[in-house]
């Protein structure tokens, strides 16, 4: 695997093995490239995460949808 | 939707509908965001979302129960998008990697400390913006970026949904993340919230 993707795996917490995780810490602790990497990587999941993880269907939306299914399954 | 009532008994399609209502309709926001997130426009996102719940619940025969009913949705969604919406949509400028990589070959390492900086003005940034820097990702670098930082699906969740190995999973997420980085960094640079120097556009040419 790509370092800088072990970088993304890191943030993602798909880095299972403790070691790995430990060696990843180490070179963004110690590489100031490395921590650009994890920095962007993390910037960005934590930005679109705050920003669009709780948007709702419109009600209406909602609705419709629903009374389009159930007005079918009633007939 | 009028094949079903032709075929289905009117007790077999309320079975159906309260069986859907119970595994299905529960997605229905985590399906409306993705819609949104991958259309960029709320009318494309509305008419996606009630064409892939018309369609799921036609075909609702077809999903084994027991197994992810949302990774069922959004397969249909996906299809849909691909199928109906791409075609009549007109894509939007696309970001290159070649040039996200330019940018951050030219970047450097005492640059790095700043970096908080640029946190503050990406947080300045308003949702139209990142928005429009999110649809301007090449779709397979979206699709990914979607499910995993506004939907939380893991890698493996992923794979299953796009019908993609885990490590090109892994690839297109760590490439979106820095095209979607740069886009913003150009975004914040225009309106004023970062004062570096530096710009993608600029080190292209």
């Amino acid at each position: 695997m790509d370092l800088l993707e072990e970088i993304t795996c890191y943030v993602d917490g798909e880095l299972k093995d403790e070691n790995n995780c430990c060696r990843i810490q180490q070179l963004i602790a110690d590489d100031c490239m490395m921590r650009n990497e994890y920095l962007v990587q993390k910037c960005i999941k934590d930005l679109l995460g705050k920003r669009f993880s709780s948007s709702q269907i419109p009600s209406g939306l909602r609705e419709k949808i629903l009374l389009h299914i159930s007005s079918n399954s009633n007939n | 939707m009028q094949e079903i009532t032709k075929t289905l008994s009117d007790k077999e399609l309320q079975l159906r509908y309260s069986e859907f209502e119970k595994e299905a309709v529960p997605h229905m926001d985590a399906l409306y965001n993705f819609a949104l997130r991958m259309t960029g426009d709320e009318d494309d996102a509305d008419d996606l979302v009630q064409e892939t719940f018309l369609k799921a619940f036609r075909f609702f025969d077809k999903f084994e129960k027991g197994t992810n009913c949302k990774a069922w949705l959004f397969r249909i969604l996906k299809n849909s998008f691909i199928n109906d919406y791409r075609k009549t949509s007109k894509e939007p400028n696309k970001v290159d990697y070649d040039d996200v990589q330019n940018f951050y070959e030219t970047i450097k390492a005492d640059e790095v400390e700043t970096q908080h900086y640029e946190e503050d003005a990406f947080a300045n940034l308003l949702d139209d913006d990142i928005s429009k820097a999110l649809t301007e990702l090449p779709e397979d670098f979206r699709t990914v970026i979607i499910l995993s930082d506004i939907e939380g699906f893991t890698y493996d969740e992923i794979s299953e949904f796009v019908d993609i190995p885990v490590g090109t999973v892994r690839s297109r997420l760590h490439r979106a993340r820095k095209m979607l980085y740069v886009q913003l960094f150009d975004y914040a640079k225009d309106k004023g919230f970062v004062k570096k120097s530096i710009s993608s556009k600029k080190l292209n040419k």
